[in-house]
């Protein structure tokens, strides 16, 4: 059998225990693998050898930068400085330099603490605002979620799961954050007193994964069982959409390797790879989501045959069994949504259709709330504001004991019609091609809002 | 801020700033300082070269020469008031100890 020549180790780089880094590549070398190149941002290339005692000093590039791709003048300049104290350069990736030496007493590359610190703080900067933004955002949309838009995150598992993967999140953020900082004061003083700097707390490459294969089988087992609890198709197109994120995200770092390979492209493309392409992913892959709740699936037979005002619905002919099986069953706290298709049938076939949408909760903070949103004619569902009150009060159409407002839209499609009726505590909101009749209008107040 | 920053020098900085004085280059930097300290301080090569980038930055030092990766410096007037101020404070610390150890 043909020895192995090459050995591929993913390491997840950390600036603050580049120490720790040296020493592995010293015990690989001691064991007869040296390293060769970086690819990517953690692909670590080594190649057989003879077993030997080498000594390695991994250090970051005072100038570089997280997207540097191709050793600069200033690079080369740095790297002279080096061999003359007797370190030969190996590879690099990013500011991270690596350099080796067969001398024990080869002049240490870093000497002074306070300019390696600034180094280090320089590069983990970026990182660490970056990581407060999102989690700004984070807490944003969580306490959104949680007030104004209290009613999508009740009703719709997707929106649901979006606050705790967000919570999530903002825990993670939080744990690199606060373990940098701490980190940081620490090698502040040792810097201030001449010392070395403390070695971070390493976090293995093999960890990471492990940890965001975990969270996204979790995702999917969750994403499952709530499409087959309340029947939304919403929740199963969750999974191919987050398996696109860890895709976009496998693809770019395969297109950086091979770039840096073949040595094309500049070091925009790495800001493109590392940047642009994964910001544009979850900006695309939200637009998707939010589009997803909003729209939801299962209208994938919706017709567009505008109905006749005389048509006359009647509970019987909608299909309001199948959705009272979608109660969902967490106690008091989530709102039910429940909707309603009333459908009319010319010859076996489907000629026009009503989409309402009932609301209901047994929680009395979020009911409070929906009643003084609707009796100003409002509502919110998935953080988009209908306001009733700018319509008109439909002329012409009346039942006892209810309000009713009417919004009309008017798009490329033609005319859209909403209404929003309110009965003491029943709410109601549909959505029709044509213009609601007195008749209609009754047999809506008898047969759902009153029933 | 900077000057806050360099209200007192490390000794890597101090020394760098005694050397160019002079004009020299990098190289020459680390082979003076320790034949000036007698080995008791020596300066790494990327402690150089960052320091030798933020000093050029502030203003400190100024590039004199390049021959190819070759670059010399030397002080500026800034970096020279710097460097004096850092003496005289050095100077201070030695007088107070020597009135303390009379006493």
């Amino acid at each position: 059998m043909k020895e192995k020549e090459k050995l591929i180790r993913n390491i997840l780089v950390q600036y603050n225990c580049l120490g720790d880094l040296g020493r592995s590549f010293e015990e690989m070398a001691a064991n007869g693998w040296m390293l060769e190149e970086i690819s990517g941002r953690t692909k670590f290339i080594f190649r057989k050898c003879n077993p030997k005692k080498i000594y390695f000093s991994v250090n970051i590039f005072p100038e570089g930068s997280e997207y540097d791709t191709h050793p600069s003048e200033a690079n080369l300049e740095y790297n002279e400085f080096c061999k003359n104290a007797g370190w030969d350069f190996v590879c690099s990736s990013g500011p991270i330099h690596v350099f080796v030496s067969e001398n024990a007493d080869a002049e240490i590359i870093d000497t002074d603490p306070v300019t390696e610190l600034k180094s280090i703080n320089r590069l983990m900067r970026p990182q660490m605002i970056l990581n407060a933004v999102m989690a700004a955002f984070g807490i944003t949309t969580i306490a959104y979620n949680l007030t104004i838009n209290m009613y999508a995150f009740l009703m719709h598992f997707v929106v649901f799961m979006g606050v705790f993967i967000w919570g999530l999140a903002i825990i993670l953020f939080a744990f690199k954050t606060s373990g940098y900082l701490l980190w940081y004061r620490r090698a502040k003083k040792a810097a201030s007193e001449g010392e070395k700097l403390p070695e971070g707390k390493k976090t293995s490459f093999r960890t990471n994964m492990i940890l965001l294969s975990l969270m996204f089988l979790v995702m999917s087992v969750l994403f499952i069982w709530a499409g087959k609890k309340f029947e939304s198709q919403e929740c199963f197109y969750m999974i191919p959409i987050f398996s696109a994120i860890f895709l976009v995200f496998f693809v770019s770092r395969k297109f950086l390797q091979f770039s840096e390979k073949k040595k094309i492209g500049r070091d925009g493309l790495k800001v493109i790879t590392w940047v642009v392409l994964p910001v544009l992913t979850v900006v695309l892959i939200n637009i998707l989501i939010i589009s997803l709740v909003i729209n939801g699936v299962d209208d994938t037979d919706r017709k567009t045959d505008l109905i006749s005002d005389t048509t006359v619905f009647a509970a019987e002919n909608s299909d309001i069994s199948r959705f009272e099986q979608k109660k969902w069953k967490f106690g008091s706290f989530i709102l039910n949504q429940y909707n309603y298709t009333l459908s009319e049938y010319t010859d076996n076939k489907l000629s026009a259709e009503w989409n309402c949408q009932v609301y209901e909760t047994r929680n009395s903070s979020a009911y409070r709330r929906i009643i003084s949103d609707v009796k100003n004619g409002k509502i919110r569902i998935f953080g988009i504001l209908f306001d009733f009150n700018r319509s008109v009060v439909p002329e012409g159409i009346s039942h006892d004991g209810t309000e009713v407002y009417e919004c009309k839209n008017v798009n490329d499609v033609g005319n859209y019609y909403e209404y929003l009726i309110y009965d003491s505590d029943t709410i109601l909101r549909c959505g029709c091609k044509s213009e609601l009749s007195q008749e209609q209008f009754d047999v809506i107040c008898r047969d759902i809002v009153m029933r | 801020m900077a000057r806050e920053k360099y209200k007192t020098l490390t000794e890597q900085m101090f020394y760098i700033l005694i050397c160019l004085q002079q004009e020299c280059c990098g190289i020459d930097i680390m082979e003076k300082v320790q034949s000036v300290t007698e080995k008791r301080v020596t300066i790494g090569p990327g402690t150089l070269y960052a320091l030798l980038a933020d000093f050029v930055k502030q203003g400190f030092i100024k590039e004199t020469a390049v021959e190819g990766r070759k670059r010399s410096y030397i002080i500026t007037p800034e970096g020279q008031q710097i460097l004096d101020n850092e003496y005289r404070r050095l100077k201070t610390l030695v007088v107070d100890y020597e009135k303390t150890e009379k006493q």
